[in-house]
């Protein structure tokens, strides 16, 4: 019998669902990397798809024992959302995601993954199906309580990361499950269910005393600093943001790139790690005397040319460039970090202004100027594979640059330093975005602005409001004389023909990180072998590998259950239900993850970003699911309904990135409610065409809604990562466009429907 | 066994003749490896050939890569570090210059092998690793294979070993961000210093460092990962 106890576990199990995303995010990212969580989340949410095949399969057996199903799936989705991170973690199955490519054993053990981790969304997707495919006369309610189940999940999950571990939180999402089916009285009959409850919760009780261990790949920083003898732990904080660490090592020396010219002890500072991987050095106002070293680095050269009162330092990360600014005597020292556990770390340990927010929204909203503006070391000692290829930056694009080039007083400076990568790629990125940032303002004279300065493995880039005085170009002669350094004679530029993408990045395609161009692919191959392909960009490739991966998965299991039961389907025509499922299912996920990356302007951060957004998402489309539960579709509804989402999606994908810039830096309050006038229109008519077409197909074949749910899964899946790999390849903007592009496509299908 | 003489025989020198067979399959592997990885790229000094030629990488690597030991990459050695590729052993090793009557510092023993390489060719390698269970694990190795002329030492090899300085080449194995004050002291003049910088499994950016009158002087050696990667030239 179905009744309200049943309408909450539907929307407890597509909460808890959603929580175990984040979650599982947050403990990929900590021991392996953030694109791999990535692949594997990706792939696992392919269960929903097969459980939608499965009940396409065998509808009616399933239909006839709905309770005997749907409680058990929702118990099961909870405990096995515990239980595949316990396996997941076992020698036999645990596998280190860099020797991907380099090792068949460790490749062998990823579709095991996959199938670990497939588990529980298989048994959460199974409940929802079931459920949707048993009131599908009632789509709008049912559909409200799942999306408006998964928003409060998403902001569950959020809340829990704050207050308990990643694998303490799984306990709790796993509870959440079972007490649901409790309530509901999905075990009131059932004796054995009553069993198993029980045995579940004994089974909980024993995880929260033995939480699944998590551990790190063995080339994350952390791990590597951890090997060394006499390495202590001295602080740990887990929050949706991340993991931070702070480690002190005696053996860990801090002296990047330092000049041949020093001669003494390099200082041992705590290290902060974020997520495993280092961040920098923490210095305090007690140890402040220890930053002197960057005297022997190119970090030094502001202060080689002139005294900086006024210092504004980009994406501050552990603060040492803050630190060196108070070292050398700058009177107001302004540092911006985006992840506010980092903000409150620098805040407690240095005397200057700190500000958690995305450091281009701050160039915008900000009107101060700065004597000298310090952006964050491109590239990372030992290359770490290209992890961050795909990890989005606005102040490296064109429009950042020039953002920061207003903010500077009449002799200030920006500062970028960049690790020497070879093939060289961020140098002669970072030169094309100077030079066409400034051309504008500064035109031919650019080399009487720009100062390039190459030091042992670094390069600083230097770049003046006014031209280099004779004296000044003097001062920067006699530092690199002192340290040994060289003055570039020319500005780097882009050779022709060259194998690697090193245009500028901009706003609409914020990834300056990523430069491996696909045209040039058998190129590099053919230079480096395949084996090394992947580790100039880890997680471009890994986005790339899993978008086919779940093409020819999906595929496979969306037209099996065509061929193997084609007499249970005798419903209408496939393809146009295809198309609509599909399309909608991909139009919603890529305006999803086009918003997440947007609203990083907002909200500073893509785990902040990743919760208002899907929560919102989700809220508004449950009441527009709600919305249209009385509602007759109708052809003509549902034209004029398409058209609004259409448009809207079009019209914000022109207007959202300026919309934000402008109005960030606002309270939390009024960010949020920013979002919710943006996001909240267009999200509650994109919640109506779904439960609009499972109404159509519930008046001319019902037996089609499994295998519908199923595309809708499956496309949602291919939807997330076509969406990143479309945001990396040709932008926000035209991004927007194809989601706008999969509505439209519908209206050429509802008549068929 | 005395019902079948020929058979036991043939069985016999069977199973003797196994060890000797896999031997020689290693050696050709190697022998492979130097003509296809080494001297196909540009390394030239015979010394290091020879060494290449001789040491037994596939007793370094860990068993679960001792089919890809002589393979045109590096491998994991465990805790989150690698064996070199064979050509990067080898080009740092030509690097130095290496001549028998030296005495040559290594910072970062990891497997070994390149320890081994040295060995070959030089007076006395002093190789220093900061990891106890690597250190150990080289040092039983080394041993086993009877590279007297090779000593371990198990610490922080940021200090390098001033016992034994000066040295007339050093080679660190392992990737810095600076290169480390008490090593540039304990090169003797005239001496030849290679660090390797960057990615174990992509680029090994080599800076060749020289000690000449007391004055310093670097030389970032470019060419490292492009002369491998047009290999069959």
């Amino acid at each position: 019998m179905i009744n309200v106890g049943t309408y909450i576990a539907l929307g407890a199990v597509s909460g808890t669902t959603i929580a175990f995303q984040i979650v599982l995010i947050q403990i990929f990212s900590f021991t392996q990397w953030y694109h791999f969580a990535f692949m594997v989340i990706s792939t696992a949410l392919l269960g929903g798809g097969v459980a939608g095949i499965i009940l396409t399969l065998g509808r009616m057996w399933f239909l006839k024992r709905f309770e005997l199903i749907y409680f058990p799936s929702i118990a099961l989705a909870g405990l096995s959302m515990l239980g595949s991170v316990y396996l997941s973690q076992l020698e036999c199955f645990r596998f280190d995601s860099f020797l991907l490519f380099t090792n068949v054993g460790e490749l062998l053990k990823l579709p095991l993954n996959y199938l670990i981790f497939l588990t529980p969304f298989f048994f959460s997707s199974l409940a929802v199906g079931l459920f949707i495919s048993v009131k599908h006369g009632e789509i709008g309610r049912v559909y409200f309580w799942s999306l408006s189940g998964a928003a409060l999940g998403a902001l569950t999950g959020w809340a829990l990361l704050w207050y308990l571990s990643p694998e303490a939180t799984l306990t709790v999402l796993a509870g959440l499950n079972l007490i649901a089916v409790v309530i509901a009285g999905g075990i009131r009959t059932w004796f054995l269910g009553r069993v198993a409850v029980a045995a579940g919760l004994v089974g909980l009780f024993l995880a929260s005393v033995y939480p699944p261990p998590t551990v790190l790949s063995e080339y994350k920083d952390l791990r590597r600093i951890l090997n060394l003898p006499h390495t202590r732990w001295k602080d740990s904080l887990c929050s949706p943001y991340g993991r931070i660490d702070i480690v002190e090592s005696p053996l860990v020396r801090y002296a990047p790139a330092i000049s041949l010219a020093f001669e003494g002890q390099p200082p041992t500072p705590p290290l902060v790690f974020m997520n495993g991987d280092l961040v920098g050095p923490l210095f305090t106002l007690d140890s402040i005397n220890q930053v002197a070293i960057l005297n022997y680095t190119l970090g030094a050269l502001p202060w080689a040319i002139e005294t900086r009162k006024e210092v504004l330092i980009l994406s501050a990360g552990s603060g040492e460039r803050a630190a060196y600014a108070l070292y050398r005597g700058a009177e107001k020292v302004t540092a911006v970090e985006s992840n506010p556990l980092l903000a409150n770390l620098i805040r407690q340990n240095l005397a200057v202004k700190v500000l958690s927010m995305e450091p281009r929204s701050y160039l915008e909203v900000e009107h101060q100027n700065y004597d000298l503006i310090s952006f964050p070391t491109l590239g990372n000692f030992g290359g770490n594979g290209g992890i961050n290829a795909i990890k989005e930056s606005y102040i490296y694009t064109v429009e950042g640059i020039r953002a920061a080039w207003g903010r500077l007083s009449g002799k200030g400076l920006l500062m970028i330093l960049t690790w020497e990568d070879y093939p060289l790629r961020y140098s002669l990125r970072v030169a094309a975005t100077i030079k066409e940032a400034l051309e504008r303002e500064i035109k031919e004279r650019l080399l009487d602005h720009i100062s390039v300065v190459r030091g042992l493995n670094q390069m600083a880039f230097l770049v003046k409001k006014t031209p280099f005085s004779a004296e000044e170009k003097e001062r920067i002669v006699n530092f690199c004389k002192e340290l040994g350094f060289s003055i570039l004679p020319c500005f780097p530029g882009e050779a022709k023909g060259y194998l690697f993408k090193i245009s500028p990045a901009r706003d609409s395609r914020p990834y300056p990180h990523q430069f491996i161009k696909l045209s040039s692919l058998s190129a590099i191959e053919q230079r480096y072998g395949w084996t090394r392909v992947p580790y100039f960009e880890v997680g471009y490739v890994l986005i790339w590998l899993t978008l086919l991966e779940i093409i020819v998965l999906s595929s496979l299991l969306i037209f099996l259950p065509l061929k193997l039961k084609r007499s249970l389907m005798p419903g209408p025509d496939k393809m146009p239900v295809f198309l609509y499922f599909s399309g909608i299912g991909m139009g919603y996920m890529c305006v999803e993850i086009a918003f997440i990356e947007k609203y990083v302007l907002l909200f500073g951060s893509v785990p902040s970003s990743f919760m208002v957004v899907v929560s919102l998402m989700l809220f508004f489309s449950a009441l527009g699911s709600w919305a249209v539960s009385s509602v007759t579709p109708e052809r003509n509804k549902l034209l004029i309904l398409v058209g609004i989402i259409s448009l809207g999606i079009f019209i914000l994908g022109f207007t959202l990135t300026s919309v934000l810039l402008k109005s960030a830096g606002n309270t939390l309050l009024i960010s949020v409610l920013l979002a919710l006038l943006t996001i909240g229109p267009v999200s509650f008519f994109m919640g109506m065409p779904f439960p609009l077409g499972i109404k159509i197909l519930g008046q001319v074949g019902e037996e089609v809604i499994p295998w519908a749910w199923g595309v809708n899964g499956f496309f949602s899946v291919v939807g997330a990562c076509l969406a990143t790999v479309l945001a990396v390849e040709v932008g926000f903007v035209l991004l927007m466009i194809f989601a706008s592009l999969c509505y439209s496509k519908t209206v050429l299908l509802i008549t068929r429907l | 066994m005395r019902k079948y003489p020929l058979a036991t025989v043939v069985l016999m020198f069977l199973i003797l003749s196994v060890p000797a067979l896999a031997r020689d399959e290693w050696s050709a592997r190697r022998a492979e490896m130097v003509r296809t990885q080494i001297l196909s790229r540009g390394v030239s000094d015979d010394s290091v050939l020879r060494a290449m030629g001789a040491v037994p990488r596939h007793l370094f690597v860990p068993p679960r890569y001792v089919e890809e030991a002589y393979a045109d990459h590096p491998l994991p050695i465990g805790f989150g570090q690698t064996i070199s590729q064979p050509y990067i052993v080898a080009f740092m090793t030509e690097l130095i210059k290496p001549e028998r009557r030296q005495k040559v510092l290594e910072i970062g023993t990891g497997s070994g092998y390149q320890a081994a390489i040295l060995a070959e060719i030089v007076r006395h390698v002093f190789t220093v690793e900061i990891i106890p269970e690597l250190g150990e694990a080289a040092r039983r190795r080394l041993g086993e294979l009877n590279y007297k002329n090779v000593t371990v030492r198990i610490a922080d090899g940021y200090h390098g070993w001033p016992e034994e300085a000066p040295f007339d080449a050093i080679i660190v194995t392992a990737a810095s961000d600076h290169i480390p004050p008490p090593l540039i002291k304990q090169l003797k003049d005239g001496g030849r210093m290679v660090i390797p910088v960057g990615n174990p499994f992509l680029t090994q950016y080599l800076v060749l460092v020289e000690k000449n009158r007391g004055k310093v002087t670097t030389r970032e050696v470019l060419p490292v990962r492009f002369v491998p990667l047009t290999r069959g030239k």
